[in-house]
């Protein structure tokens, strides 16, 4: 037995020097999957979440075809031998803790709660990918958006500003305080649910009563049901609010703000003109 | 005799008065201070406005809902009760709206729906059907509590563990979180589609087990004697059996299962109708309209910011009157 030990430690060696020129990265966190996708090298990439090829929660999941695919298991991520296993703030606690213990190299990661975490997300995610020019780009033309919205929203007077409501699955809409709340803002709209802190349920009847000037809602594919966006088809929700009034937004882009905050904002702002375009037509203002 | 039915059309005049009641409550009450008048003459006048449509988009279907639920549940109650001559059965005790939970999320879920309005209803009641041919297979020939309740809390377990599977495996991330809905419970947000669902389904269902009435009150002097009044046991029952698993599966489908109605209504009824079960469905009918409609008009009221699922309070009222009856009883246990 004692003379297969070189043997073994040569095997060792190689495999360390063919995975040597690529950074192994393993991901627990469907966000850090898509920052992955969209910034790193394929090589780099040895394992991502496996929600990660799911096109309802990722715009990126034909990507992530012919990845490995983990489910947070340290049984699934010990064989990858990663370099780096990155994880979000909070999730796989246990997972994660073990890895360390075990003397891997455990990057947390914390996700965006407010868009003025995005850019030191951005940054800390080029500093583990070993600044890509790509994630760089992005970064530039976020900060250059955001800098284009604050000045045009500073021309336009608060109460000229459309109120829009984003609903979410069982009517959960972003309050007063989130990232979703913020975005709206920076888009051009006034937040109809600003008087509401955090996420919170909107009661049909006040919608219904005080509809907002546009709903944005998630759409989910036809023959995905849930009972969650059955309640976004209710009948008095279309009674109240016409039909060029509802905006769709993609509900796999909300998942995760911080790889596709250019899309996001793009999209609502477009949905901004269109709607600021129909008041100025109509002559209605609310 | 006469005093008897004059008594007994007293007894249903007065539940329909306070359904009513309850109804024009739950039509005016809600979140919103809006006028059933001004609803009214705009719907008259064919306006469209804010008032009309909480008042018949988003209070109406849901008032209307819980009266269908409701009476399908608080029927098919007393139904089981008699067929079974057992004190203790009921559909969400024993399964049986679980059956029809399970087949409406098979249906829903999976993009079935596709195929046509009636295939939800129709899987509903397939679903509750074989939970009811389970239980009566298990359960039907003996009077034993003991053999009921278990063959109950097993078909019950089995039912709603197939509910969770089936919806681990659908497509949409929030399908597992709505097991809740499906085994407690909501009228939540429901609409007009809803209805013109649950309407067709649990009439027709009530119907079928209401003109077999007769053959419940002969079953109370045994099967022999039924049967020698000229009663066909299979035909009786097979219908019956329909009957239940379509008022059951056409609530469930559109409103989860909302367990104990059908026990606690029946119950307290019954001295209202003699104890004669053909005369106990249809008041048990009006009885189960009540209390759903009363314990949805409670969830509607609590101040919370996620509204208490409707299953959960006929369960806080039901789950105590169940451990009631089986103290009272127990003496009949095995």
């Amino acid at each position: 037995m004692r003379s297969h030990y070189p043997l073994i430690a040569l095997c060792a060696l190689s495999l360390w020097l063919s995975s040597a020129q690529a950074a192994r990265l393993v991901s627990v966190n469907l966000c850090v999957d898509q920052m992955l996708l969209r910034f790193a090298a394929r090589d780099d990439i040895a394992s991502v979440t496996y929600f990660a090829n799911n096109p309802a929660m990722s715009p990126y999941a034909a990507d992530a075809q012919g990845l490995h695919r983990n489910h947070g298991l340290v049984e699934e991520i010990i064989p990858l031998a990663p370099d780096v296993v990155l994880a979000g703030a909070y999730g796989a606690r246990q997972a994660t803790a073990l890895l360390s213990q075990l003397g891997y190299r455990v990057e947390r990661v914390p996700l965006p709660e407010k868009l003025a975490d995005i850019d030191a997300h951005l940054l800390r995610m080029a500093e583990l990918l070993g600044e890509p020019a790509a994630l760089q780009a992005y970064r530039q033309t976020w900060l250059e958006h955001k800098k284009a919205r604050e000045t045009a929203n500073a021309q336009v007077p608060d109460s000229a500003r459309p109120r829009a409501l984003m609903l979410g699955p069982n009517h959960i809409a972003p309050g007063a305080g989130t990232l979703e709340h913020e975005l709206l803002v920076l888009a051009g709209f006034r937040n109809w649910a600003a008087d509401q802190p955090g996420f919170a349920t909107v009661n049909l009847e006040q919608l219904v009563q005080q509809p907002p000037d546009v709903l944005i809602v998630d759409v989910a594919a036809d023959h995905q049901f849930s009972l969650a966006h059955e309640v976004l088809q209710h009948p008095a929700l279309n009674a109240a609010i016409g039909p060029q009034r509802v905006a769709r937004l993609p509900s796999n882009l909300a998942v995760c703000p911080a790889p596709n905050i250019n899309t996001l904002l793009s999209a609502l702002v477009a949905i901004q003109a269109r709607i600021a375009d129909l008041a100025t037509i109509g002559g209605v203002s609310r | 005799m006469h005093d008897l039915a004059k008594e007994i059309t007293l007894k249903y005049l007065g539940l329909s008065v306070v359904l009513v009641l309850l109804l024009a409550i739950s039509l005016t009450l809600g979140a919103v201070d809006v006028s059933v008048w001004a609803a009214l003459s705009d719907a008259w006048a064919g306006d469209v406005s804010a008032s009309r449509s909480i008042v018949f988009d988003v209070r109406l279907p849901r008032a209307l809902l819980a009266v269908i639920v409701g009476a399908g549940l608080g029927m098919s109650g007393a139904a089981m009760q008699g067929l079974l001559r057992n004190p203790l059965a009921e559909p969400g005790v024993l399964g049986v709206s679980a059956g029809a939970a399970l087949g409406a999320v098979i249906t829903l879920y999976f993009g079935f729906t596709a195929w046509g309005w009636l295939v939800l209803p129709a899987a509903a009641m397939v679903g509750s059907f074989v939970a009811l041919f389970a239980i009566y297979a298990l359960a039907g020939r003996s009077q034993s509590v003991l053999v009921l309740i278990l063959a109950g809390v097993a078909l019950n377990s089995l039912f709603g563990a197939l509910v969770a599977v089936a919806l681990n495996f659908a497509d949409n991330m929030f399908a597992l979180q709505e097991i809740i809905f499906w085994l407690m419970g909501s009228l939540a947000n429901r609409s007009m589609d809803h209805v013109m669902i649950a309407l067709p389904t649990c009439v027709l269902g009530m119907a079928l087990i209401y003109s077999r009435h007769a053959y419940l009150d002969a079953l109370t002097l045994g099967d022999d004697t039924a049967n020698s009044l000229g009663f066909s046991a299979g035909r009786e029952r097979a219908m019956l059996l329909a009957g239940i698993a379509l008022a059951v599966g056409g609530g469930v489908a559109v409103a989860g299962s909302i367990g104990f109605v059908g026990l606690i209504v029946p119950h307290l009824l019954r001295p209202w109708a003699q104890h004669q079960p053909g005369k106990l469905l249809l008041l048990s009918a009006l009885g189960g309209a009540l209390l759903v409609l009363g314990a949805d008009l409670l969830v509607r009221h609590l101040d919370v910011a996620r509204e208490l699922k409707l299953g959960v309070v006929t369960a806080l009222l039901g789950a105590p009157f169940f451990i009631y009856l089986l103290i009272t009883g127990k003496r009949r246990l095995i």
